[in-house]
């Protein structure tokens, strides 16, 4: 038995020194840093490090931009997940009415989104978003519409920001649901049919309560994907206009490694992580009834 | 309530396959009909025929006076608990039983009074909360035939619903079922691949195999005059023995018929004794010995083959004995050695 055991952690060691080296050390590290004012004078002269308890916590609390960032955070995560869960929902039932033959095809140029690089992604949007040569608004001036400057006024670049999030990441959802979509009996669909429920009832009433299980899942894996926005503003806007498309990782990576300010970086960077695990826990505390089988 | 009427059905399928093949039947107002066949005879698309779910190929659907062939699931007017129950998992007992009625938008409270008043019947009240997987094999079953029953359809369709329980719970349902069929006076076309179940449920039964109505009659004629080759070996157990003649001892003394003929015994026809005068005697060396309680199956080696006896026999019986059986002449079952059917021998 004993053996047994220690054969056992054996297996485990790699995995645990690989979450030991890039997960719990670097926590424990940024923890730490974040009770100091460890910045770009500490690194000339350790006599500059002082130990200063929350005092970045208390300066975050109060600190505008860190409001403004969690605003920002908060509209992509609120408006962005709905849209995504919807999108993913809504494409997979579609591509499964559509002929065999060309499911595949659509399946595979809604999913390609998800497979490319964020910043490849981000930069193609900047040219499509561009107000004077972009093809979004070339197309809205064909339907007659204005030019809107998205990447220039504050409103419309969170928007447009939202948009490229949800756009890259709702083809994930879908394959997901794909799946799950398929594990539904068809007997499920037959014995509701012959009590008399019609297509919309069959969806409302089969599909998405049946569902519901993997669109929660889905739901936590893209609030914490869109909670840690950073890439899309980064190259979209770099956080303007006016820090309106400052997210709260863009924020943490400004203060960290461009203004050298470790200390409070790393202070917003535990306060992502804490308010992400809050979130999961009561996730998985209120989630009532059918949890699926 | 209403009689069904199934009228050469024909159902191809889009790979050109046949799964069913002149298929004529009928249950009448209020009757049990058993569809009996082995596994792949095209027992559950039959059903799913006369439900709607798939269109015939051929042939004509009536339920009462109505021809559905063209007529949605919905508005058929029909039931059906499927192979596993389909019951809805994320939906309590409850929910699944008043499914049909709430998708129709029937109101509440004479809902709720009819959910109660079907659980009450089946015995499941007290499930009413639980979420299928909480049941037992016998609640979900109860659970799905609560489910068929509680918008009063015209026709039940009942396909395999106690197949997947085990023997002494499936003989409780079995005859719950038939003093519901009788309580209810329901029309309802019951399906099985069980022939012990057909033989002992059904007023009349519908013998199927390879898509072909074979034989309909009551059990008891079927199992005593069976229409063919097929039916003789389908129906009772253990099955039938295929003879030829000079597998008896005595040949000269076998009926004959015109052309080449099979014969066919049960194994509970056979006797270590002998009866009348024009019994049928053959021989055999016992083979194998296995108790079935009062009653012994013995496997003998004849001159042409093998042959299974169930018995009662006085004396104690040795692997390796030669031993002599008698058949009365009224228990020979004989069929047309080329295409199976029925040969009716002179007494
Ligand atoms: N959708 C389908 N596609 C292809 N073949 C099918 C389909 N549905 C039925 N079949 C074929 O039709 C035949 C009859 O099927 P069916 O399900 O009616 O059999 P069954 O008598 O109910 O069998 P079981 O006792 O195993 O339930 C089978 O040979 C099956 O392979
Ligand atoms: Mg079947």
């Amino acid at each position: 038995m004993k053996r047994k055991r220690s054969t056992g952690a054996l297996f485990v060691l790699p995995a645990l020194v690989l979450l030991a080296v890039f997960v719990f050390i670097p926590l424990i590290g940024v923890l730490g840093l974040s009770l100091t004012d460890f910045g770009v004078y500490s690194l000339a002269d350790s006599a500059n490090l002082h130990v200063i308890g929350a005092a970045n916590y208390w300066h975050l609390l109060r600190d505008r931009e860190a409001w403004q960032a969690l605003e920002t955070t908060l509209v992509v995560v609120v408006v962005g997940v709905p849209a995504t869960l919807f999108l993913s929902l809504v494409s997979a039932l579609m591509i499964e009415s559509i002929a065999e033959r060309w499911r595949g095809m659509f399946r595979t140029a809604l999913f390609v989104p998800v497979v490319c690089s964020t910043v490849a992604i981000a930069i193609s949007w900047r040219y499509l978003l561009n107000t004077r040569f972009g093809l979004v608004n070339h197309l809205l001036a064909l339907l007659g519409l204005g030019a809107p400057d998205w990447l220039g006024s504050p409103h419309l670049a969170i928007l447009a920001i939202t948009i490229v999030v949800v756009w890259k990441g709702f083809g994930y959802g879908m394959i997901i649901v794909s799946a799950a979509r398929k594990e539904i009996p068809d007997e499920l669909y037959d014995a509701a049919r012959i009590e008399g429920a019609g297509v919309h009832q069959r969806l409302l009433r089969i599909t998405v309560p049946m569902l519901a299980p993997t669109l929660g899942l889905l739901a936590l894996l893209d609030v914490s994907g869109y909670w840690q926005l950073f890439a899309e503003p980064y190259v979209l806007t770099q956080g303007g206009p006016l820090g309106s498309t400052t997210s709260l990782l863009l924020l943490m990576y400004e203060r960290g490694f461009r203004w050298w300010r470790w200390g409070a970086a790393s202070a917003i960077a535990v306060a992502l992580t804490a308010v992400m695990w809050l979130f999961a826990w009561v996730q998985r505390h209120t989630r009532a009834g059918w949890r699926g089988e | 309530m209403a009689a069904l009427e199934i009228e050469h059905v024909e159902k191809i399928l889009r790979g050109g396959q046949a799964v069913l093949r002149d298929v004529s039947c009928s249950a009448r107002d209020g009757e049990l009909l058993v569809v009996v066949g082995p596994s792949g005879c095209g027992k559950s698309t039959l059903l799913r025929l006369v439900a709607g779910l798939e269109s015939v190929t051929r042939g004509v659907i009536r339920i009462g006076e109505r021809t559905v062939n063209e007529l949605p699931p919905q508005q058929r007017d029909v039931a059906m608990v499927f192979q596993n129950h389909a019951l809805y998992p994320h939906m309590t007992v409850y929910e699944n039983l008043a499914f049909g009625l709430r998708v129709r938008g029937t109101p509440r409270a004479r809902l709720d009074q009819r959910v109660r008043l079907v659980a009450a019947q089946l015995g499941i009240e007290a499930m009413l909360k639980r979420f299928p997987r909480e049941l037992s094999g016998g609640q979900r079953q109860r659970t799905a035939l609560g489910r068929a029953m509680l918008r009063n359809p015209s026709v039940f369709l009942l396909d395999e619903p106690l197949s997947s329980l085990d023997a002494p719970l499936r003989a409780e349902l079995r005859r719950e079922l038939a003093a519901l069929h009788r309580s209810l006076g329901a029309t309802m076309v019951y399906v099985t691949h069980d022939q012990s179940e057909a033989l002992s449920l059904g007023q009349r039964m519908v013998v199927l195999a390879g898509g072909r109505v074979q034989q309909i009659d009551t059990p008891a004629h079927v199992f005593q005059r069976p229409a063919n080759r097929f039916v003789a070996g389908f129906v009772g157990w253990p099955p039938m023995n295929f003879l030829t003649a000079d597998s008896f001892d005595d040949v000269a003394r076998v009926p004959a018929g015109q052309g080449a003929l099979e014969y066919g015994v049960r194994p509970e026809c056979f006797s270590a004794r002998p009866g009348g005068g024009d019994d049928l005697q053959l021989t055999g060396r016992i083979e194998r010995i296995e108790s079935q309680g009062s009653e012994w199956d013995l496997e003998l080696t004849h001159r042409l083959g093998r042959v299974l006896a169930r018995l009662r026999p006085e004396r104690t019986l040795e692997v390796g004995e030669q031993i002599r059986l008698w058949v009365a002449r009224g228990h020979l079952h004989a069929f047309d050695l080329t295409s199976g059917a029925r040969v009716e021998l002179k007494p």
